[in-house]
């Protein structure tokens, strides 16, 4: 199998394919610390592209509560068990190019052929079951009132099964991996990488529905049409970043979920770019981390870790950078609190940005301004038992 | 078995779960409250809208801690944590 470098892990790894980056790479940061889980991005991209007859239980951006919650249910807790205990990471060995240190465990690529006898299986990985996928928000914010419930045989039905002692939102769409699983998967070819904007995307005329895509993507993210008998996923809205929607006259645009959200959680931009506020998050200021970087996909979402949460849980979501990543994001300096304000600022995509005194200045694909937003932070003063901001 | 079938057993919806503990001497929910409060006094929003955010049951975060802790929780903790220049 070739080997590919996988900056996120430090190292090489194995892939069925040869390592060939894109041009430009589509990511974006989701900052959880700002996600009051209203849910409009999610049904912005249903409303946009999963509405149709087989897509009643397609949400390409889902929004679950964790420690409980997941789409399709359990996604992640099942395939870490199918990774199984791992060494972890040497973060002694972190630098500038190896932000996190090197992951000396095996990665999903890597673990097939330790950890099944399974043949024909590309990653490590399993199908969920119909059941698996019937809600996205189950045993979160959905009341459940049952025939078990009526009998009294669940208390109080309408009791929300609530994690009290501590909970956080969790926003997922397709990683638009560097190393897709998917691709790696589909014995059809019918998935592939793009290489002007490294969106992954599904052949609709190529797939046959057989599912490999879902048993072997660890996010779960391709979903099977019952109704067209093929599989779907998240498109990252790429007529919009290619700039055909008539709206922004060519320039390129945000994906839907990024341009509706409320709490201006999200920023897309490019992590390859190191003119992009998106590089500069991620390798620069490493507020924001990738999604189980010890999958191996290199996904390319990445998220500022929530301040309340227990360390312990984020390192195994987001790896050993969350530390540094809370530090760094809880007494931001200039330039971070400047990008900050790029979130949510304008539906067109942001290439490049200039940090003045008390604004920001984002710049657009020819290098034109296309917003401009003051840097005005009001003075925290928090209770005494946590540091202060400013 | 027609996929809608296997939901009709009521036991599939109950919650097999345990707790993953916060840690010690912090309060993990005030702490998420303070956040918010910070993010969105960051995005100039006043007071007021905040107050109304925690108080909107489609807010499911700030919603669980209006609920959970309490009108008087909410305005302490907004008073306490930020004071806007102006
Ligand atoms: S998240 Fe899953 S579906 Fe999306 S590119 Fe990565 S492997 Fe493929
Ligand atoms: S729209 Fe934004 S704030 Fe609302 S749930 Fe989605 S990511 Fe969270």
């Amino acid at each position: 199998m070739p080997k590919v470098y996988n900056w996120q892990l430090g190292r090489e790894m194995e892939y069925p394919y040869e390592g060939r980056r894109s041009t430009r790479q589509f990511a974006a940061v989701f900052n959880i610390n700002r996600c009051i889980a209203c849910q409009t991005c999610t049904m912005a991209c249903k409303s946009t592209w999963t509405y149709s007859k087989g897509q009643e239980a397609m949400w390409w951006n889902n929004v679950e509560t964790k420690p409980y919650g997941g789409y399709p249910q359990h996604w992640d807790i099942k395939t870490l068990e199918l990774l199984g205990d791992q060494p972890g990471w040497d973060v002694a060995r972190a630098d500038n190019q190896k932000p996190y240190g090197v992951y000396q465990g095996e990665t999903l690529f890597e673990a097939v052929k330790t950890r099944t006898t399974a043949s024909g299986q590309q990653a490590l990985g399993y199908l969920p079951e119909a059941k698996e996928w019937r809600s996205p928000n189950f045993y979160e914010d959905t009341a459940y009132s049952t025939i078990a419930s009526k009998e009294g045989r669940m208390g109080d039905g309408t009791k929300l099964p609530e994690h009290k002692a501590w909970f956080f939102y969790l926003q997922r769409i397709c990683n638009h991996c560097t190393y897709p699983a998917c691709l790696a998967a589909c014995p059809r070819g019918a998935i592939y990488k793009r290489p002007e904007d490294g969106i992954v995307l599904i052949d609709q005329s190529q797939c046959r529905g057989y599912r490999k895509c879902v048993e072997q993507c660890p996010y779960k993210k391709p979903m099977f049409n019952p109704e067209t008998r093929i599989s779907e996923k998240c498109i990252a809205c790429y007529p919009r970043v290619e700039g055909t929607d008539p709206l922004t006259e060519g320039e390129p645009m945000v994906t839907r979920c990024i341009s509706a959200c409320v709490g201006k959680i999200r920023l897309q931009g490019w992590i390859d770019d190191p003119e992009s506020p998106i590089y500069y998050l991620v390798r620069v200021a490493k507020v924001a981390l990738p999604l189980y970087p010890q999958f191996g996909t290199e996904p390319n979402v990445y998220y500022i870790p929530p301040r309340w949460a227990p360390r312990g849980y984020l390192r195994q979501m987001f790896g050993p950078g969350v530390d540094q990543a809370i530090n760094t994001y809880g007494k931001p300096d200039h330039e971070l609190l400047s990008v900050l304000q790029l979130f949510g600022a304008t539906q067109k995509l942001v290439y490049s940005y200039k940090v003045e005194e008390d604004e920001v200045i984002g710049y657009g694909q020819k290098k034109q301004e296309v917003v401009r937003v003051p840097i005005e932070d009001p003075v925290i003063v928090r209770s005494e038992k946590h540091f202060n901001v400013t | 078995m027609a996929d809608n079938e296997q939901f009709e057993n009521p036991e599939d919806f109950e919650l097999t779960h345990h707790v993953v503990p916060g840690e010690p001497g912090r309060d993990h929910i005030e702490e998420m409250a303070e956040t918010f409060i910070i993010e969105f006094k960051r995005m100039r929003w006043s007071d007021e809208a905040i107050l109304a955010m925690f108080r909107n049951p489609f807010n499911a975060g700030p919603y669980y801690v209006f609920k959970e802790r309490g009108e008087t929780f909410v305005m302490d903790l907004l008073s306490r944590c930020v004071k806007s220049k102006d």
